[in-house]
């Protein structure tokens, strides 16, 4: 990964209000990479637990490549929407297997009940990535869903990052999304 | 992630003469990845076949950064085989998804007419390599659909899989229902030629939990 967007990814995280909420969009070769610098530095902070969303990678997989990186997962929650579409899941004590990444309903019910749930000062949502969403539903399906999300955010306290892949952002999406978020970092050039 | 990805290929020169010609797809894709390749014919390095503990030929390893399998015997569907392995399930199926999701836009039909959805599918489908598409439930008022093909190739041909193996196609005919209902819908092998079945069908509909029961899944992992 350049060292560029190491230097955006720190300084994005700097001089941010109590709760912040970022999106960053991400060049699809350095996808992984790119994620795990990010949720490294979210992690950073303070006594900080997080919700991931796993879109794109099932959980078990997730966590060998979080377990790679030195990622410490004891206090992350992971919300799986991909298991269940392609094979039967195995119950992990710190993952929900969601039914599929386009029942958005079941997606906001867990995020709520689980960050009400978890015990630490500074909590964050980590959605990966964002332009899958978009592949499973539709454009209006998903823009309600983030206007619900990021208001409960708020109402949570959570900290929030989302992960988009360049391109596949719907620019009617993108445009909406501006409203809503703190910064946009571009690290796909 | 992609330059994490080792392939090893062992073939006998003798015994599978022309098992390179048939994996040329599949090695034209792994340099276009930039995989580390390895191409060993063990009749010229015997000593490679005992550290590799190779006992039948061609054996294929894949190695990625949290997987490592081997496959032995595989002469048919070499890209399928590196596609499913190099990128994971999840994102077969996002990209299945989004495949479909193209293919269905461009398609216009009255989704009322069940005739005239199934021959536009089957005719778009049929280039795709899905073959003798049928539609053999099809309630379109409450979004449910099973469909039926032949697909030409699957990847998990080589070991009789239990359970269904299609779930790329699941995802790409997911896609186009999104777009011909305009809703969200979820598609499901429901059963596999993989299986011994004579097709393969698939289930579309709109799936939700009940609220009650995700609130439950969620108090038992929060205990």
């Amino acid at each position: 990964m350049k060292t560029e967007n190491i230097e955006k990814i720190k300084k994005a995280s700097k001089d941010l209000p109590e709760q912040w909420l970022l999106l960053f969009i991400v060049n699809a070769k350095e996808y992984l990479e790119t994620n795990m610098a990010i949720l490294k530095e979210v992690k950073k902070q303070e006594d900080i637990g997080g919700i991931y969303i796993t879109l794109n990678r099932p959980y078990a997989s997730l966590i060998k490549i979080l377990e790679q990186n030195n990622i410490k997962t004891d206090n992350l929650f992971f919300l799986d929407c991909i298991t269940k579409t392609v094979g039967a899941e195995k119950e992990q004590e710190n993952c929900l297997f969601l039914e599929s990444p386009q029942n958005l309903t079941q997606l906001a019910i867990a995020i709520d009940e689980i960050a009400k749930a978890m015990p630490m000062k500074n909590k964050f949502l980590f959605i990966d990535a964002l332009s899958t969403l978009l592949i499973y539903n539709q454009a209006g399906t998903v823009a309600k869903f983030l206007h619900f999300i990021t208001g409960k955010m708020r109402v949570l306290e959570l900290k929030g990052v989302m992960l988009s892949i360049e391109k596949e952002l719907d620019p009617k999406i993108a445009e909406h999304l501006e409203q809503f978020v703190d910064k946009v970092i571009d690290l796909s050039e | 992630m992609s330059s994490n990805v080792e392939v090893y290929l062992f073939y006998s020169g003798t015994e599978n003469p022309h098992i390179l010609k048939q994996y040329q797809e599949g090695i034209a894709y792994l340099h276009e990845i930039n995989a580390k390749l390895q191409i060993i014919d063990i009749d010229k390095n015997p000593e490679k076949a005992v550290r590799f503990k190779i006992v039948a030929t061609p054996t294929i390893r894949i190695k990625t950064s949290d997987t490592d399998h081997r496959f032995v015997g595989v002469t048919d569907g070499f890209k399928q085989l590196l596609l499913q392995n190099v990128h994971g399930k999840g994102v077969l199926h996002v990209l299945g998804f989004k495949e479909g999701r193209e293919l269905g836009k461009t398609l216009q039909v009255d989704m009322d007419n069940r005739e005239e959805v199934e021959r536009l599918l089957r005719e778009e489908l049929s280039p795709r390599g899905f073959y003798e598409f049928k539609l053999e439930i099809y309630k379109p008022n409450v979004v449910y659909v099973e469909a039926s093909l032949i697909p030409d190739e699957m990847v998990e041909e080589y070991g009789k899989s239990k359970i269904p193996a299609g779930f790329k196609i699941a995802a790409f005919l997911g896609g186009i229902f999104t777009e011909l209902f305009k809703k969200e819908v979820t598609a499901e092998e429901t059963q596999s030629m993989t299986q011994g079945y004579e097709k393969c069908v698939f289930k579309i509909m709109q799936k939700e939990e009940p609220e009650g029961e995700i609130k439950e899944r969620i108090r038992r992992m929060m205990k």
